[in-house]
């Protein structure tokens, strides 16, 4: 179920596509604001929703959070050059999704140089990230380069459009595009036996 | 079994594997506590050590500074009485000139309004907008002393020109001179290896630097013995980067002939031209000064080869 569909909302549990795609309008925070009112009032809409995507990216509930706490700080440090405030949770987004990007390059590097632990002993993000991953969907999702699993986990899991997947990336709708494409077509083999 | 879109799949799969992650309730603390974390020990320290020094200095430099201030006061006033007649003469212009700049007002507040839309957004109580506004006055302050400081190093700078000038002039005179006196052969000299043609290119190079004093007293005391020595024997002294010609006439009399022809020939003298000799003794001068010494001897050498062909 997700926010496109109408009506029960009371019903159902609210879901974290609604407060990041159906509530816009809670990101826009009167300008009159100040910093600390504005995070006070963005972290209780948005906070969990925010660290939901950040896991999705990162793998690491912990590593979300800090993720989205960084953000948050950025956000608060930055609100008096924050020329639209309507845009605060656009930037929160953003921030987000470039955080999550320079976490999972950050750990590239270190998996790289570090040491391969011995094969019986889990590593510390092991358990986060098995929570994570028991769908074999989202397994497969790890196994895409970044872009492409930034790219699916927007579209299906924020239900954005193109063009604010496009504006949160940084690239072009056509590149936004051809990233789900591929995405899609990297997972066929999963999703049709899921089906 | 119903066929299921791979899109719903996925976007399920991605909202249960969402649901389960569920972050701590002390989030907005933690946020807070980085919100409000203290300035490193190191950076605390300095900029407490910074303010106390700050006290320090103006404490005991307060009266030096206003005793400063007053005495610059009255420098001022002393430079200004000059330049009072030249105000009193400008001030009726200027009251000339206020009526219209009053017009002129509007029109710039309308300017600035429109600048300061597009720039950010309107001053609100409390934001950095209007809070730039309290500190509007910096910017032109700031503008005008940018605009003093540059005019002030421009003004050095042209002021230390003018002696940078005469240095580098008064370092090249002497040599001028020298060159006129002694080596006025050597530009004849080279005006003949110019007039050569072929392989002339490298012995004007040579002759460049031949009129630098040091060779034509080792000519004068050999005279014009033979001009006719070969080219190759006379490169090979080159080698000896010293000055003084010594050593290459011990080793081979040929090439120390030709400085001398001043004295003895004439024919050197006939088939040069003189008038070229200051452009180029200053341009031979820079030369010789980039090449410092190593080829003084050749200019010794170079020189024998056109009088010799003159001669021929």
């Amino acid at each position: 179920m997700t926010a496109g569909e109408p009506g029960g909302a009371s019903t159902r549990p609210i879901h974290v596509t609604e407060t990041l795609v159906a509530d816009t309008a809670l990101g826009s925070v009167p300008a009159d604001w100040d910093a600390d009112r504005a995070v006070t009032a963005l972290y209780s809409t948005h906070y969990r929703s925010l660290v939901r995507l950040a896991a999705l990216l990162v793998r690491d509930v912990a590593t979300a959070e800090e993720v989205v706490q960084d953000s948050f700080v950025a956000m608060h440090d930055g609100w008096r050059r924050l020329r639209d405030s309507d845009k605060a949770l656009s930037y929160l987004r953003q921030s987000v999704v470039n955080r999550s990007r320079s976490v999972l390059r950050h750990r590239v590097v270190v998996d790289r140089n570090a040491p391969k632990p011995s094969p019986d002993m889990p590593s510390a993000e092991h358990g986060a990230i098995v929570l994570l991953e028991r769908s074999a969907v989202v397994s497969a999702l790890r196994t895409l380069p970044p872009r492409q699993r930034e790219a699916l986990v927007l579209r299906y899991y924020g239900d954005m459009s193109e063009a604010q997947i496009a504006a949160i990336m940084g690239i072009s709708r056509g590149a936004v595009k051809s990233h789900t494409a591929r995405a899609m077509s990297a997972l066929r083999s999963v999703l049709e036996r899921e089906t | 079994m119903t066929y299921r879109d791979p899109e719903d799949i996925l976007r399920q799969a991605l909202h249960s594997a969402a649901e389960s992650v569920e972050p701590s309730a002390d989030g907005l603390a933690q946020i807070r506590a980085r919100l409000t974390t203290p300035r490193p020990l190191a950076i605390a320290w300095l900029m407490g050590a910074w303010e106390d020094l700050a006290n320090l200095v103006m404490l005991r430099l307060g009266p030096a500074l206003a005793a400063l201030a007053g005495r610059l006061a009255l420098g001022l006033a002393f430079l200004g009485r000059p330049l009072r007649p030249a105000i009193e003469r400008l001030h009726p212009l200027f009251v000339r000139m206020q009526p219209a700049l009053e017009r002129l007002r509007p029109a710039a507040d309308r300017l600035g309004g429109w600048a300061e839309r597009l720039g950010r957004p309107a001053a609100q109580p409390g934001t950095q907008a209007g809070r730039s506004s309290r500190y509007g006055w910096l910017r032109p302050a700031i503008a005008i002393g940018a605009v003093v400081l540059v005019a002030v190093a421009g003004g050095f700078a042209l002021s230390g020109l003018p002696h940078q000038i005469s240095q580098v002039a008064a370092s090249l005179l002497p040599n001028q001179t020298n060159t006129a006196g002694g080596g006025g052969h050597g530009s004849k000299v080279t005006g003949s290896g110019q007039a050569l043609g072929p392989g002339s290119s490298g012995n004007r190079h040579k002759a460049g630097a031949s009129p630098t004093p040091s060779c034509p007293p080792a000519g004068r005391h050999r005279s014009a013995h033979k001009p006719k020595s070969a080219p190759a024997t006379q490169a090979t002294p080159s080698p000896s980067p010293s000055p003084s010609p010594s050593p290459s006439p011990s080793s081979s009399p040929s090439p120390t002939p030709s400085p001398s022809p001043t004295s003895s020939d004439g024919s050197t003298g006939d088939s040069t031209p003189v008038t070229g000799g200051t452009a180029t003794t200053a341009f031979v001068v820079i030369a010789a000064k980039a090449q410092a010494s190593p080829s003084p001897t050749p200019d010794c050498t170079a020189t024998p080869t056109p009088t010799a062909t003159t001669e021929g």
